[in-house]
Parts: structure tokens; sequence; C-alpha cells
């Protein structure tokens, strides 16, 4: 039995047969998977970009603390064992899973999805989902160092007794984290489906 | 929703008039408001930094609330129209890039760093913020793209067979 060509408008969500150019109650371009040829390139892009920033985020200094006039500058990994030996667990564990395990994981995700897309690995359409959801769900929360260093540097200014100011690596690890969210953000995860019917 | 996002509104505003965090060391005190976060960075010419806090702590969730306020209001009207579709997608646009709840976080981590060199407390503002988060979220629950896009064309079907009814009459 040959079943309906079937879409779903992204706008309105209102599924209609795909022949329309337009959707029938929106009245807005119904956009096919394959006008999106350019989702994979633009993911490619966007996460080589990110790739890039990974190592000046994790090797530069994310913050510089100066101290009655001697400036001590700190890493994220810095961070997170100067925490740790001063029994703060929790928060070092907050601080290792955000800024260094969730970054590292999402990379692996995203280049797996990207590999899958391009054909170059094979994953199913169900694990590919479960991937990109996954990973835009937890995108956003890589930030949470950077916020960390931007508040310490509008509250610590009291001049010579102790200034906080942000490092290079604070720039570059912002960066990172927005142009991973824009990987996952312009892959059309209907793509999925596409490839693994094919 | 409306309640919700209106409330977060309301928070929010609060939290931008009222100090946030005040620090005191060695006799030294310092008090900082929820834009003292990216003015201080823009006064370090990280402009690019300053300008991504400005966006993500408070220009997107105001306008995330806002939008969710109107979209809400609409319905509730029944001005819902097919511009309303388009105002759907904003939402789940600027939802995408929310990013309150995740800043909050840094300022409790912030909180723990700091806290062994100088006394730290909160002000009205922390608090109003901490609400603020609270009702984006209860208000973002209420946030069903398909759902809303039902009620969406059912204002619109409604008001079609009103006018129709009406050149009939």
């Amino acid at each position: 039995m040959n079943s309906p060509k079937l879409i779903s408008c992204k706008h309105c969500l209102t599924v209609q047969s795909n022949e329309s150019p337009q959707c029938d109650f929106c009245e807005l371009p119904v956009r096919h998977h394959s006008d999106n040829n350019g989702a994979l390139q633009r993911a490619w892009s966007f996460l080589f970009t990110a790739f890039l920033l990974y190592f000046p985020a994790n090797f530069l200094p994310i913050m510089r603390t100066t101290q009655l006039g001697s400036t001590t500058d700190s890493t994220i990994i810095g961070g997170v064992i100067l925490l740790w030996s001063h029994h703060s667990y929790l928060i070092a564990g907050i601080i290792f899973v955000a800024s260094i395990f969730v970054p590292f994981a999402k990379f692996v995700a995203l280049f797996s999805l990207c590999f899958a897309q391009s054909r170059i690995l094979e994953l199913s359409a169900k694990q590919k989902s479960l991937i990109y959801r996954a990973t835009e769900f937890v995108g956003r929360w890589s930030m949470v160092d950077v916020f960390v260093v931007a508040f310490l540097t509008s509250l610590v200014q009291m001049g010579e007794l102790m200034t906080i100011t942000p490092g290079p690596a604070a720039l570059a690890f912002a960066g990172m984290v927005i142009f991973t969210m824009l990987t996952a953000n312009s892959l059309d995860p209907r793509l999925f489906w596409n490839s693994s019917h094919e | 929703m409306l309640i919700f996002s209106i409330s977060a509104l309301l928070c929010l505003v609060i939290s931008s008039i009222f100090g946030f965090v005040e620090m005191s060391v060695q006799g030294q005190e310092r008090q900082v408001s929820l834009l003292d976060t990216s003015s201080r960075l823009a006064q370090n010419n990280d402009w690019i930094l300053a300008t991504i806090s400005l966006l993500v702590l408070i220009v997107i969730p105001s306008m995330f609330a806002a939008l969710l306020a109107y979209l809400a209001f609409s319905l509730k009207m029944r001005w819902a129209n097919l511009r309303s579709i388009k105002l759907l997608n904003a939402i789940a646009f600027i939802g995408f890039w929310n990013m309150c709840e995740i800043y909050f976080l840094g300022i409790l981590v912030s909180m723990v760093k700091i806290a062994s060199l100088a006394n730290v407390s909160f002000g009205i503002a922390f608090y109003a913020y901490a609400f603020f988060i609270v009702f984006l979220f209860a208000a973002y629950m209420h946030f069903d793209r398909y759902q809303l896009s039902l009620l969406i064309k059912k204002n619109i079907s409604e008001r079609q067979h009103k006018v129709a009814s009406h050149e009939l009459a």
C-alpha cells in the first residue's frame, strides 16, 4: 500500500500533502528536507570553529586575580583543582561536569552526528535523535564558568586589595559554547530520518 | 502562562533596580546590581563578553517573558491571528538562547569561591531574580508549540465563522 507523502509545516506544525509549496493553513512556505542541504555544511563550519576555540578556552587563563599587587592566573582545570583542595567537592564537581566533561562530550556527540550525516559513521536514526536531543539540552550549561568570571569581575573590584578580571579564555570559552549551540541549531533533525529511509 | 510571565517581568524589573549582592573585605564595601555584570566588562574593554552577558542575562529573558505574556494575552482576548504563528517560532528561538538559570548557578558558584575571602550578603534583587527564574520556568512549562498552534487555529476559525455568520445575517 502506498502511503500518502505528508509533510509537517515547520511554523504551525500542520500536517499536509508535501506537494504544496505553501502551507494550507498559515500560508508560509513549506520547507522540504531537500531544501536544507546547506544545513550540514553550516554545522561542520560551526563545529570546526568551536573545536578551534576549545584549545585556548582550556589552556589559557580564564580569570586573573590581583591581590595586594601580585597577579595570579587561573585556568578552568586549575579552578577545579583549587576548589577540590578547599573541600568544595560539590562545586568542584559542578564546574568539572559543566566546563570540562560536558564540552568534551558535546564535541564527541556533534562530531558523531556530523560524521553520520556525511555517511562516514553508521548510526541509526533513533540513536542520532537521542544524541541530538541530549546535546541540545546540555549545550547551554557549559556557560556557567563564563558567568562565574563575569559576575566575579563585576563584584570583586577592591582596588589594590583584590581585583578580578577575565582572562583570554573567557571569551574563547563563551565563543566555543555559542558555536556548539549554533551547530546543534543548524542540524535539521528531520534529515536523520531521511538518511535512514534511504 | 499570562500570570506567570507578567510576574516574571515584574520580578526582573525589581531585580534590575535594587542591589544584587553586597561584599565587604577589611572594611571596604561594594554593592553590585544585575546590570553591573555587563557594564563592568564593558569598562574593562571586554566588549564582546559584555554584549553576550547583556543579551543572555537581561535582553533575551525579558523579551522571552514579554512575548510569552503577549501571546497568552492575545489568546485570552481571542486576537490571535496568522502572525501569532510567527510569534510562536520567535518565542521558541529566543527560549533556546535564554540562560538566566545558568547565570544563577554561576552566582552560587561564585559565592562559594569567594566565601573564604570576603563577607557576602544577598540583596532584594537576588531573591527577585530567583523568583523571576521560577516564574519564567512556570510560564515556559505551558509553552507547548503544538497545543498553542491548535489554539491559534481555533481562534482564527472562530473569528472566520463569526464573520461568515454576520455576512449571512
